[in-house]
């Protein structure tokens, strides 16, 4: 896919996101965070497997990162 | 590794914990902190197992992990890994009588390594902010890798937004483990490379059921990132052009597949040759086929830019959480990943979570599966991690909490890569380096 593109539609995603169901901007007051504090709304529940997710694809594809720094390198083959 | 922890103190700012749980990160921040500061103890372990169809690669994971209080405002982590990996890895592509590339895995013979990596970090908890600084080391027996990060969270607008900022720096040095008894060994080489880098990052609650991030990241790799243990095929470097005379990709695959390699290694015959002054295996491979190092720029870079938005649906009491990433890579090497994972709250602590992902890469610059002749700029790589290529994950994770103390966690990926799949399908590459794996890991978490 053409750089530009990729880029514009990423632009377009994140502009629009807003505008679809639900994803409206609310003001949200302490004790109304409660559904925001649901187990589920943790994305890795078990993050020891998703660290080894990430090194398994860091190790099998060409890009590796942007979640956050610190990570260190492996000698995969 | 997300507490949710019910002591009076913290856990009235469970946002916090939620928007760090929505930073959490691999590696040092595997250890990440619940987002608050946690009033007891949390021990983790964790055993995975990773095995590449055919035969090829497999890896055993085993991984133990402590986070505890220290003092009124600090938190400290320790991780320490252990990975096993065996089996074979394609080391060149050969050439048939009508010119196609085929694989050559030099199953049976090749690797065994063992890394291990010990990782520890520190956080510090503010009013209204987080900052931590980890290090670590990974230990191979051709790598060794020392890195270290600082990492601040500032929490605004009482707490709707986040403000992310992190750095890491990473050295390796980088040899390959010369083995006398396997066939077309390199003698052993030396060398270092560093990767520093950079990121920001903006979580937002939308509203009551939504929250929003965007990180963007700057990755820059430099020193030697060649692969010593790749070769490339160069039709104008052999003795002849093979094509059309001599089917070279099946000559060597019958003398693998008969198991005439293996027995070479095992009779310590290929030691023999490899150790003796008269011949030079790699030398005479070189001249007759045409076999040449894999040669990369020195220097890469990569901007990462991650879009990840999670949405509460109280009719299901689940969550979807939606990722998409985009690399712009200085070696042409572009991707997009989008992968979607679904929590699902089935009552009495069980949790359930189907996911699937999709990524897709164009091939870099010096990539192909064989090169005609060595190009102007001396970069070319038939490594099968540059190609164009697309893959699709199918996950599904089941966990279950008892008595808040023992939370249990069963994960399982499928993972199919195909040439076929990439965006566009217009990039260099080859379904000769298709190929599927199976992540299979439990876990277990203990808090007191």
């Amino acid at each position: 896919m053409n750089k530009g593109i990729a880029l514009g539609s990423l632009l377009s995603c994140t502009l629009l996101l807003p505008c679809l169901p639900g994803c409206a901007y609310e003001p949200v007051k302490a004790y109304q965070r409660g559904k925001l504090a649901n187990p589920v709304m943790v994305r890795d529940a078990n993050p020891a497997h998703s660290a080894f997710e990430q090194h398994v694809y860091s190790s099998k594809e060409s890009t590796a990162g942007g979640y956050s720094t610190g990570a260190g390198g492996c000698g995969c083959n | 590794m997300a507490a949710i922890n019910k002591s009076s103190k913290d856990k009235t700012d469970a946002l916090s914990a939620l928007l760090t749980a929505a930073l959490a990160l691999p590696g040092i921040s595997a250890a990440a902190p619940g987002g608050y500061r946690a009033s007891e103890t949390l021990l983790n372990f964790h055993h995975a197992d990773y095995d590449e169809q055919g035969n090829r690669m497999s890896v055993t994971t085993d991984q133990a992990f402590i986070t505890t209080p220290v003092g009124r405002d600090f938190e400290g982590h320790f991780n320490a890994i252990q990975d096993v990996t065996s089996g074979a890895s394609p080391v060149v592509n050969f050439l048939d009588t009508q010119g196609n590339p085929h694989q050559f895995v030099e199953t049976g013979a090749s690797i065994k390594d063992r890394r291990e990596i010990y990782e520890t970090s520190l956080g510090y908890y503010g009013d209204n902010s987080y900052a931590s600084f980890g290090i670590g080391k990974s230990t191979e027996d051709d790598y060794i890798s020392n890195y270290g990060s600082v990492s601040y969270r500032l929490d605004l607008n009482q707490k709707q937004t986040s403000l992310l900022a992190g750095a890491g720096m990473t050295s390796d040095e980088v040899w390959n483990s010369y083995n006398p008894d396997v066939f077309l060994e390199e003698p052993s080489i030396y060398n270092r490379r560093k990767k520093r880098e950079l990121m920001v990052g903006i979580s937002q609650v939308l509203n009551q059921t939504t929250v929003v991030q965007l990180n963007v990241a700057n990755v820059r790799n430099s020193g030697s990132l060649s692969d010593p243990y790749k070769k490339v095929y160069v039709v104008d470097e052999g003795i002849i052009d093979f094509r059309g005379l001599i089917n070279v990709a099946g000559l060597f695959d019958f003398i693998v597949d008969a198991g005439l390699i293996e027995a070479l290694n095992r009779s310590g015959i290929t030691r023999l040759l490899n150790e003796s002054p008269l011949i030079d295996v790699v030398g005479l491979a070189s001249f007759i086929f045409g076999l040449e190092k894999d040669t990369r720029p020195d220097s890469r870079e990569q901007w990462l830019i991650l879009l990840r938005a999670s949405h509460y649906f109280e009719a299901t009491n689940s969550a979807l959480h939606v990722d998409y990433r985009y690399a712009d890579d200085s070696w042409d090497a572009n991707s997009h990943t989008l992968e979607l994972k679904w929590n699902v709250g089935l009552g009495a602590d069980w949790q359930i979570s189907p996911g699937v992902r999709y990524y897709s890469q164009s091939s870099a610059f010096f990539y192909d599966t064989f090169f005609e002749s060595i190009p102007e700029d001396g970069y070319m790589s038939v490594d099968y991690r540059l190609a164009g290529f697309g893959a699709i994950s199918k996950k599904l994770g089941v966990s279950k909490t008892f008595e808040r103390a023992y939370t249990f966690y069963v994960d399982f990926e499928q993972y199919e890569r195909r040439h076929s799949y990439e965006i566009g399908g217009e990039t260099k590459g080859d379904a000769i380096d298709d190929y599927d794996f199976k992540i299979l890991s439990f876990s277990v978490d203990y808090r007191f």
